[in-house]
């Protein structure tokens, strides 16, 4: 004969209401699973956008005039690099105007050395004494375009007339522009 | 049994796949961003350039003949027979007799490449005088390095002998197509 279970071991919780079957754990699944799925999307969305950026790059840099483009850089270098140049171009025939200047009427040049990077212009002439001689190197020394003269190998020739030789140290910057 | 189970089986694979599917697709959101936004912003500064590009075409164009001035001051080639000429036309405008010339290139990798020439000129003084203001107002930018002047006497008259060095510029090819 079967036992009688009076007192069952087990008992059942009676729940009220709406059966929830997996609770709050099956709502979070469900989350998680949209988000991954929008941001699956979203990235798809993003993907076809870079390559719509890349299309339009690679069509940006095919239509690009190169030849344009080098004339300008050519015409810019070229505007820089005359801008120095012509900032450090010298006019001898500027030089030699002063120096005929500043020449006294009875010296007369017999040969002459003109050198840029020494900043020199080196003559030989002839004066007819040593007073002007003397008067030659104050003129020259009176401009503010000559910074130093020397000259050496005074020699008095057999015609009467004193040959000397004048070296003068310029500025460029005056003597020259 | 069976609910809490499941209900555990759904919160481990909801974890596992915010772990290994949300979060690297949320970084995979950031970086497609980042690129998105160089992309973004290479192609604006490019259509900047093609812009400033075409301003600058359209100012060469409206100055077209200071350019050619440019081009001829300083040319991108050596344009030695162009060189030749202009020197021939300046001394024969100035009376001067042009006997020697010597011109060899110094070598360099500089952007500004340098001729040095050498002439001998025989002439008077005035002629010299407006030779070198010719030659040094040329349009093809030349600079007078040295000058070496000597009077010598022929057949009783006095004549003046000219040593000229100088040297004349050009823009190196490569240097413009580099920039």
């Amino acid at each position: 004969m079967p036992e009688l279970d009076l007192l069952p071991e087990r008992t059942k919780k009676i729940e009220i209401g709406a059966a929830t079957r997996f609770g709050p754990s099956f709502f979070i699944f469900i989350i998680v699973f949209v988000l991954y799925g929008g941001l699956f999307f979203y990235n798809k969305t993003l993907e076809s956008k870079v390559q719509e950026l890349d299309a339009s790059l690679i069509s940006f840099n095919q239509n690009r005039d190169k030849a344009k483009e080098e004339r300008i850089a050519e015409v810019n270098s070229k505007l820089n690099q005359a801008q120095i140049l012509l900032g450090r171009h010298m006019l001898w025939s500027k030089g030699f105007k002063k120096i005929q200047q500043l020449t006294l009427p009875s010296v007369q040049f017999e040969s002459l050395v003109a050198s840029l990077p020494e900043l020199k212009f080196e003559f030989k002439a002839t004066a007819p004494n040593l007073t002007a001689i003397a008067k030659q190197g104050a003129n020259f020394l009176a401009d503010e375009s000559v910074s130093d003269i020397s000259v050496n190998q005074i020699k008095i020739l057999t015609n009467g007339r004193t040959e000397f030789i004048f070296k003068l140290t310029f500025n460029s910057d005056k003597f020259l522009k | 049994m069976n609910q809490k189970l499941t209900s555990a089986i759904v919160a481990a694979a909801s974890i596992l796949i915010f772990f290994f599917l949300v979060m690297p697709s949320f970084d995979k959101t950031l970086m497609i961003r980042a690129s998105m936004k160089d992309r973004e912003d290479i192609l604006r500064e490019a259509e900047q350039i093609s812009k400033k590009i075409v301003d600058l075409d359209r100012e060469i164009e409206s100055r077209r003949q200071e350019v050619e001035k440019l081009d001829r001051l300083l040319p991108a080639e050596k344009e030695i027979p162009e060189l030749l000429s202009s020197i021939e036309s300046i001394v024969s405008a100035s009376g001067m007799i042009l006997s020697e010339m010597n011109l060899s290139e110094v070598p360099g990798q500089s952007e500004i490449r340098k001729i040095n020439g050498n002439m001998k000129l025989n002439g008077s003084y005035a002629s010299f005088i407006n030779f070198l203001d010719l030659f040094e107002k040329n349009l093809r930018l030349t600079e007078v390095a040295t000058l070496d002047v000597a009077a010598q006497l022929i057949e009783g008259s006095r004549a003046l002998n000219f040593d000229i060095r100088f040297e004349v510029n050009y823009l190196a090819n490569e240097s413009v197509a580099s920039q």
